[in-house]
């Protein structure tokens, strides 16, 4: 009877085992793991012709579109048997599209400009994109390799958050190409008019108020105070989904896990589209979407808080570079540039956004090479320094942040109103400053979906409002239905959930909760412990009476 | 008895983890319980209002459109006069009717029925009223088609109302200008390929400077209401500085006239 005995023990021993282990596989599945079967080649071959198609973006600016054609004509003066053919795009949007359309007849372009979350999507497909990890680390030909005709940065020069964006699944999968963040573009002039002094950091309380001190009216009814005007619209934003992902951010409250389940509808998003009906209601508060351009709106003064992008900043102030609206329209203020309202001044948290650039798979392994070559060539301080000196942008490298040339262009902010055009310096350096305070949201197949339901949920407050359709808890019952089934979005439950639990990039899941069956063998391991301590104790007792009988 | 106990006990950890593996066949459980409970919330306001059929929402006329506050829902009878590409069971209407145009941004619609908005189309339909950087829209529509005679626009002479400073009142409608000179756009071009000369031929929309009455407006080949490859798109990319050209299109406004044009012919 003995042996049957520890021979079941032993046999069910290793069936514990073998489920742990395929219970800890779970977790890692969220990594793509890569059939691709590409070796890095000895040596790169420059007696064939090879033909790189790089899709780029520039945003509606011929100065960028000029520094990609001087990137291409460089990087063929150094490798002349590659040809490098650029296509431009004006917007993510159509790169995606155009690259979904081409990845079933497998004429996607070699390299493109992208963003994480388009990756995760193009990697649903079998082999299209290239996992850069063992290019990246090749000592000849990766990231500062000892074969490149060019200055290549090492792994060690890129700015580590930026670089570790461009992981998926821990796998690297992209370059970072530039980074921009959110800036609050502030009329100082009209904030102190008003009797408020400008903090250094903005809160989400003191825009809300002097937002709604701005709607005052002259006797007329028509004519608003503070600008003589009759258009106002006090805080405007551009990108309402950013709006909701940071302010869930700051409140530490749900948006998705790294897994990719959706924790957007919680209590803390509910809260908050209840504060934003307020002002919504009041028209204190409006959106890109329905009242445009936030920039356009500040430069006619008809607006005292813009938030835009960093690389917008060029757009911003009415002596700005470029602008949008006749110049009769122009009113002159002071602007100040900070940092996006928070909810905690003292920790402030702001996205991290901007293009990275990703290689797709090609049978051929020295057309992928060509092309990891160009890639790594984008990082290179020629091409880093002149494309972020043509927005509010910040290079990707450590390398060409502290090139002496870099760090001129930075120290003359406002020495003109074109290539040192002050607020175009002061929102790069605003992401400098606050480069620990990034994050990004966590990229998955079906991240764009969330990020967009996001924007939606105040899109559609704000609608309502303005309809004077009040917002109440039927509204957003009804909103969360319809914004779920529009982007085909799944919650874990139904309803407005209390949890918090995100897991932002760079929290590393720390905020992550267990999977409800991981707690449920934690509970259980937890008994069985309990158990054998309950055992023991018995059989310890037993022995002891025993011992006394005897 | 220590041994039975300890088996129990091994039992009861397999259990566990058994409950723990399955859990990979538990990620497709999240399609089962939410969506169908959406659906229900979503069906019952449909079978409510299917008895009490709703009321047909009163349509405004243009003047008392124009005097409505933004933001607020708006209904409107308008015809089509020309519609930009389907997408996304979305799509973006020129609508004029006799006392007035529209610029009818995001109507929902199916693409059956987006082939059946044609020129002349009669239309109800409902939106947020809106001003985008200073074009005055509906904005996120619906529509129903109407049972009515078609109807088509006449333009109006651009050139005769610029000279009165009156466009703005006329946004949005079909226009014809006889006669205007392309002047240089900048560097020598006739035309730009986006805003700033940033674009690419087929992937942008083309933008061109015409001196009318000595003033100069800018003009757009708007990609997705006239493609690349239309005659549009095409005669544009044709245009010399100096050609006088006769114009016909929609006053799209955008901090200012800034017509879109769906013809054009070197005179």
């Amino acid at each position: 009877m003995k042996r049957p005995i520890s021979l079941i023990l032993l046999l069910a021993m290793l069936l514990g085992c073998l489920l742990l282990s395929g219970c800890h596989g779970e977790r890692v599945d969220a990594e793509k793991s890569s059939e691709l079967s590409f070796t890095v080649p000895e040596s790169f071959d420059e007696s064939r012709r090879i033909t790189v198609t790089f899709w780029a973006k520039n945003d509606s600016n011929k100065v960028q579109v000029g520094i990609y054609r001087q990137a291409e004509e460089d990087f063929e003066a150094l490798y002349p048997n590659v040809d490098v053919n650029i296509r431009y795009y004006t917007d993510y949007g159509s790169i995606y599209n155009d690259v979904i359309t081409n990845i079933p007849t497998k004429t996607t372009p070699n390299v493109c400009i992208t963003y994480p979350d388009h990756i995760a999507t193009y990697m649903t497909g079998k082999n299209v994109v290239m996992p850069l990890e063992e290019l990246a680390a090749d000592p000849n030909y990766g990231l500062g390799g000892a074969a490149l005709k060019f200055d290549s940065p090492a792994a060690e020069e890129l700015v580590p958050q930026f670089y570790q964006e461009c992981r998926i699944g821990g796998v690297l999968y992209a370059l970072p190409f530039m980074r921009s963040t959110e800036a609050c573009y502030v009329n100082k002039t009209y904030v102190e008019k008003l009797g408020y002094e400008l903090p250094e950091v903005l809160t989400w309380d003191f825009v809300w108020e002097v937002s709604e001190a701005a709607l005052a009216k002259d006797s007329d009814g028509k004519t608003f105070l503070i600008n003589g005007q009759q258009k106002m619209i006090p805080f405007i934003y551009k990108s309402t989904d950013n709006m909701m992902i940071q302010m869930l951010r700051q409140k530490g409250a749900g948006y998705t896990t790294a897994a990719g389940e959706l924790l957007l509808f919680n209590e803390t998003t509910r809260e908050l589209l209840l504060e934003i009906a307020v002002h919504a209601r009041s028209r204190a508060f409006s959106t890109f979407s329905i009242s445009g351009y936030p920039g356009n709106w500040l430069n006619a003064g008809q607006c005292i808080f813009a938030v835009d992008s960093t690389a917008g900043a060029t757009w911003m102030g009415t002596d700005a570079p470029l602008l949008d609206i006749p110049e009769e329209q122009l009113v002159d203020f002071e602007m100040a540039v900070l940092p996006i309202p928070q909810f905690d001044p003292e920790h402030p948290l702001m996205i991290s956004q901007g293009p990275s650039v990703c290689v797709f798979y090609k049978d051929d392994p020295q057309e992928v090479l060509a092309s990891w070559l160009f890639a790594q060539f984008l990082l290179t301080n020629s091409v880093q320094i002149a494309y972020a000196e043509t927005e509010g942008y910040v290079p990707v490298t450590l390398k060409a942040q502290q090139d002496p040339s870099y760090q001129d262009y930075l120290a003359r902010a406002g020495e003109d109103n074109d290539e040192h055009y002050r607020i175009k310096i002061e929102a790069s350096l605003l992401l400098m400053d606050n480069t620990a305070n990034t994050f990004t949201t966590p990229v998955f197949n079906g991240s764009t979906s969330v990020r967009n339901a996001a924007g939606q949920l105040i899109e559609n407050v704000c609608k309502s409002e303005r309809r004077r359709q009040p917002v109440d808890d039927a509204f957003l019952e009804q909103l969360r239905t319809e914004v779920c089934s529009r982007y085909e979005l799944k919650p874990a439950a139904p309803g407005w959930t209390a949890g918090s639990g995100a897991s932002w990039a760079g929290d590393e899941g720390a905020n992550e909760p267990l999977p409800a069956t991981a707690r449920a063998l934690l509970l259980t391991l937890a008994a069985v412990w309990v158990l054998i301590g309950i055992v023991t104790c018995y059989s310890a007792l037993k022995r002891k009476r025993e011992k006394k009988k005897s | 008895m220590k041994k039975i106990l300890a088996l129990l006990l091994v039992l009861v950890m397999v259990l566990a983890l058994c409950a723990c593996g399955e859990a990979k066949t538990e990620e497709p459980k999240e399609e089962e319980p939410a969506p169908e409970e959406e659906v229900v919330v979503e069906e019952t306001p449909e079978e409510e209002t299917a008895e009490e059929p709703a009321e047909e929402p009163a349509s405004l006329s243009h003047e008392e459109f124009l005097a409505e506050e933004d933001g607020m829902q708006v209904t409107v009878l308008t015809y089509v006069q020309a519609n930009e590409s389907w997408w996304d069971n979305k799509i973006t209407l020129h609508a004029q009717g006799p006392d007035g145009a529209y610029y009818l941004y995001n109507v929902e619609c199916t693409e059956e029925d987006a082939a059946k908005l044609v020129p002349g189309t009669p239309i109800l339909v409902t939106g947020d009223k809106a001003t985008w950087n200073g074009l005055v829209e509906i904005q996120d529509c619906t529509f129903e088609f109407v049972d009515a005679e078609p109807w088509i626009a006449e333009p109006f002479d651009f050139a005769a109302v610029a000279a009165e400073g009156k466009l703005e009142e006329h946004m949005n409608e079909l226009f014809t200008l006889n006669e205007g000179v392309i002047v240089d756009k900048g560097e020598g071009n006739a035309f730009f390929f986006n805003w700033d000369n940033s674009g690419e031929d087929g992937k942008c929309d083309l933008y061109f400077d015409v001196e009318v009455n000595g003033e100069t407006y800018t003009f757009v080949v708007r990609r997705y209401l006239t493609a690349p490859g239309s005659e549009v798109y095409e005669a544009v990319k044709g245009l010399q500085i100096g050609d006088t050209v006769e114009i016909s299109g929609f006053l799209y406004w955008y901090e200012g006239p800034q017509p879109h044009i769906t013809s054009i012919a070197v005179k």
